[in-house]
This record gives structure tokens, C-alpha cells and sequence, in this order.
């Protein structure tokens, strides 16, 4: 659908806010033109919490990782994709993270982050701070857009 | 072998000294080592991410419910003016 426009490069690496605004507003406006009365709020704060993610994926661009893993998981949601490092990549990776307490908060951080689990050390990171920059101004569009809402109700 | 490890250990305190910079509202300036402050860095940030989880959640629920209670009209008018205000 929008695969044309998001798969472009993104070199900027700061939140195009307009942009993710974009995607999730078209997002909503379709979830509401398709939400019938038997769905149930909570149902429609999944798909809502669901198009989030997506619509942040798409704004992010193709070339990060935390974006395939999201959308990914959007398109089977059902097989939980596991890749493994090499024996030898994960023993150098794991003599990086030579405090046992790092190591323990750096595998943690990996099942936070999408796809975190595939990725080194320090793409990790990066990953993560991007994600971080991403997940944010997703929040501050959606206290926006609720707070509009709540003015006009 | 070990400089190349040595040059992947720089690059991850710069990394970890960029990701202080944008964890802005939880991070305080640490002068310490930053091997010391590793730990706290990662812990800061996993918490950081689960709250930022928990807010998402939130705001979908809360849009949720707002959007039951508006008429189809009005609710598609007001994202349109959202859209092109932005």
C-alpha cells in the first residue's frame, strides 16, 4: 500500500514528525471507518496499540533493524522469528559484556527492543537509541491527538 | 585481535555517552567511569522503554474510548484538520 513512499531512504536520522503522523492518522481514519459496533474498546485499543508500532515502523524507514522485526511480526504474527549467532560471534560478543550484571541488563534490553536478539552488541545500542527517539515522538503524537480529541468531545 | 577489541570498546562508550544524551529527561551527568555507570545506563534504559511501552498502552486505550464515543462525521472531519495541520 504505502510500500512506495516508506521504503525510501531515510537519511535523517531524527523523527520525521510529521510523517508519523501521516501514517498513523491514515491508520486511524481506516480503523474507524472499519470498526463495527461489536468491537469492543478493548479490542480496538489492540488494534490502535498495533497500528502504533506499524505506522512507527513505516515512519522509521527500512533501514533499521527494530523496523524489520516490527513489521515482520505484523505480516505472521504467529511465527516467532529466532536468530541464533554463530557460536564464535557470541562468545567475542559475549566477552564484550564482561560485567555479569551488563550482560544480564544488555539480554534484557534485547527483549525490549524488536529483533533485538539477532544483533551485536553495539548495533544494539544504536538500535535502541533510535528506537528510543522513535518511541517517544510516537507517544508525544498520540498525547496530542488525545488531547484534541478530548477537547472536541 | 585485541585492538580491534579495544576500538569496538570505544566505539560502545561513545555509543553509551550518546544514548545518556538521549535518555534527556532520566539522565543526570555522570563524570564517572562510564564501565561503572554501564550498568546503570542499561537498567535506566530498559526502564525507560517499558514505561514508554506502558504509555502507548495507555493512549490506545484512551483513544479507543474516545473514538466509541464520537459520531463517524464529526471524527473523520477532525482527523482530516489533524492531518492538515500537520
Amino acid at each position: 500500500m504505502h510500500n512506495n513512499k516508506c521504503l525510501k531512504e531515510n537519511p535523517n536520522p531524527n523523527p520525521n514528525q510529521p510523517l508519523l503522523a501521516y501514517h498513523f492518522i491514515q491508520a486511524l481514519t481506516r480503523i474507524n471507518l472499519t470498526a463495527h459496533t461489536t468491537t469492543s474498546t478493548k479490542q480496538r485499543s489492540h488494534i490502535i496499540k498495533h497500528a502504533a508500532y506499524v505506522s512507527m515502523a513505516f515512519a522509521a524507514g527500512n533501514k533499521r533493524t527494530w523496523t524489520h522485526a516490527v513489521l515482520l511480526h505484523n505480516r505472521f504474527p504467529l511465527k516467532t522469528r529466532f536468530h541464533r549467532l554463530s557460536g564464535s560471534r557470541r562468545s567475542f560478543i559475549m566477552s564484550l559484556s564482561r560485567n555479569k550484571k551488563t550482560h544480564r541488563h544488555a539480554h534484557l534490553l534485547r527483549s525490549l527492543v524488536p529483533g533485538g536478539h539477532a544483533m551485536e552488541f553495539s548495533s544494539l545500542l544504536m538500535e535502541t537509541a533510535n528506537y528510543i527517539q522513535y518511541l517517544t515522538a510516537q507517544v508525544r503524537l498520540m498525547q496530542c491527538i488525545v488531547e484534541k480529541f478530548d477537547m472536541h468531545v | 585481535m585485541s585492538s580491534r577489541r579495544s576500538r569496538i570498546t570505544e566505539e560502545e562508550i561513545n555509543e553509551l555517552i550518546s544514548k545518556l544524551h538521549s535518555l534527556l529527561p532520566e539522565s543526570r551527568r555522570r563524570s564517572g567511569a562510564s564501565r561503572a555507570s554501564a550498568a546503570k545506563l542499561l537498567k535506566e534504559t530498559c526502564s525507560y522503554i517499558k514505561s514508554l511501552h506502558r504509555e502507548v498502552d495507555d493512549l490506545s486505550d484512551r483513544l479507543s474510548g474516545l473514538m466509541a464515543t464520537l459520531d463517524t462525521n464529526s471524527a473523520q472531519a477532525e482527523i482530516i484538520r489533524e492531518l492538515l495541520r500537520s
